[in-house]
């Protein structure tokens, strides 16, 4: 095919390669790709993953009732972000732009759980869903007769709803609470245990009584952990007992756990697949990891709060070992 | 050491070393899969590349040869385009013609890490430019008809980095 040289040069890549190249660009430049020309503007808008990196933002301590409009934004977008918004109720917006979320991240929100759950009907797609610090204004329980079955990540602070998450996230592989409320314990095991067969990566503080029941969940293999914990003595004694009872963790995040090289030993001999460790330590005796040695499979190692004394690594053979981050 | 011949859209007949030939997975389909054989002298024939492009793409070729298999599926790798090695940075300095045609033929000789080094020099010209900026630098005509470029920039707005 010639092409005509009009003055200027006229030449272009085929169009599977733009997306490519795309690709490497930090998100916010999407936008201007989008206002180059018409061709460019489809290929960016055609491509949706690239705009995974990126979410519709809701001004900040919006209030979402029935005056409110949703302005509408770039089209592929299918994360939504609210922080500090009160969500009274949703208008005929919600359900186009519901439809292709894939997101939801409500940060430091309030909103009535009838509201929510109404939101929740109209996201079929929906793959995540962040509730971090929201807090419902009304817990008035409706009907529920739907369920989410592509939702498959779930972070939560608050934990008094899990009844209801149960019933309509049937498929979790990713679920992550950060607070310790002692009160919900039964509620959170039974979460935990009706989610077992898909679940992947827990997010979590660890108490005696949840270990012990996971004891007893022989569904349960998750990949992924992280500990959310106080940094008190006994929190690294959880660890290992954690590990005893999932031996196929894969990626164990344990930053609020001082550890001792003994335990990350035991940890090591227990957990033979495990590739990523993150924890906090204060001390290595003598300056040499022994730990190292029973995790021949790590690939990537980040240890927190040590800077007393370099680390004497040599000796240690972890073949496989990509990256040391130290902090 | 075996060389097979190639011969490009204007007639010009190459002898390559096999080795180098089959950093090409279109020619390395056609020798083994389709069971080309290139003892009998025949020219595979390359119909969509020039002569200039194909003697640029061997002397990458010949250069990377011994490249060991590039790590499967690390995104974060794949994102950056500050690792792009000294040796093909300069190999790419060319005029924008060239490096598209020198795209269009790695893509059609399917030449993965020759496309990756490519697609991330291109980025590398888009980063950090304006709309504006980036017309000029690939001489794109702005197609839009009137106003609309204004009611995109609006929808844009209420989009953001995520984290």
């Amino acid at each position: 095919m010639a092409n005509v040289v009009t003055g200027a040069q006229k030449f272009d890549l085929p169009p599977e390669l733009w997306p490519r190249i795309f690709a490497h660009l930090p998100p916010q430049q999407l936008l201007s790709l989008r206002l180059v020309c018409r061709r460019w503007k489809a290929i960016v808008d055609r491509e949706r993953h690239l705009w995974d990196r990126i979410s519709i933002h809701v001004p900040d301590g919006v209030t979402l009732d029935a005056r409110f409009r949703m302005k509408s934004c770039a089209p592929s977008v299918t994360c939504l972000k609210l922080t500090r918004a009160q969500i009274v109720t949703v208008g005929s917006w919600w359900r186009p732009l519901g439809e292709r979320l894939t997101c939801i991240e409500m940060r430091d929100c309030r909103v009535a759980l009838g509201t929510l759950l109404k939101m929740l009907r109209c996201t079929p797609n929906l793959r995540r869903l962040s509730l971090r610090y929201t807090a419902f204004t009304c817990r008035k329980e409706p009907v529920v007769k739907f369920t989410l079955d592509r939702m498959e990540d779930l972070d939560l602070y608050f934990e008094e709803l899990f009844e209801i998450y149960v019933r309509i996230f049937p498929r979790l592989r990713r679920f992550s609470y950060d607070q310790l409320e002692t009160n919900w314990d039964g509620i959170r095991d039974r979460l935990i245990q009706s989610m077992q067969g898909t679940l992947q990566h827990l997010g979590f503080y660890p108490t005696a009584k949840l270990l012990q029941a996971m004891t007893s969940m022989d569904l349960l293999r998750l990949s992924s952990v992280t500990l959310f914990t106080h940094m008190q003595d006994h929190d690294q004694h959880d660890a290992a007992r954690l590990c005893r009872i999932q031996p196929s963790l894969e990626r164990l995040v344990i930053p609020g756990v001082i550890a001792q090289d003994s335990i990350l030993c035991e940890i090591g001999r227990n957990l033979r697949g495990l590739k990523v460790l993150d924890t906090y330590i204060e001390e290595v005796e003598a300056g040499r990891p022994t730990f190292l040695a029973t995790m021949p499979n790590l690939e990537l190692l980040t240890l927190r709060g040590y800077d007393k004394q370099p680390i004497d690594f040599t000796g240690f053979t972890n073949p496989n070992l990509r990256q040391a981050r130290f902090w | 050491m075996s060389t097979i011949k190639l011969e490009t859209s204007d007639g010009v007949k190459f002898t390559v070393k096999t080795q180098v030939a089959k950093c090409s997975g279109t020619i390395r389909t056609m020798l083994e899969d389709i069971g080309i054989n290139p003892q009998d002298g025949e020219a595979i024939p390359l119909s969509n590349v020039h002569s200039t492009i194909l003697q640029k793409i061997l002397v990458w070729a010949e250069h990377h040869v011994d490249d060991p298999e590039p790590p499967r599926d690390d995104a974060d790798a794949a994102k950056r385009t500050d690792d792009i090695c000294s040796w093909d940075e300069d190999f790419l300095k060319v005029d924008q013609r060239t490096l598209f045609d020198v795209m269009l033929a790695a893509n059609y000789l399917d030449m993965k890490q020759l496309i990756a080094v490519c697609c991330k020099t291109v980025a590398n010209m888009i980063k950090g430019k304006t709309a504006d900026q980036i017309r000029k630098t690939f001489n794109i005509e702005n197609d839009f008809p009137p106003g609309d470029e204004d009611k995109i920039r609006l929808r844009n707005q209420f989009c953001e980095e995520r984290r």
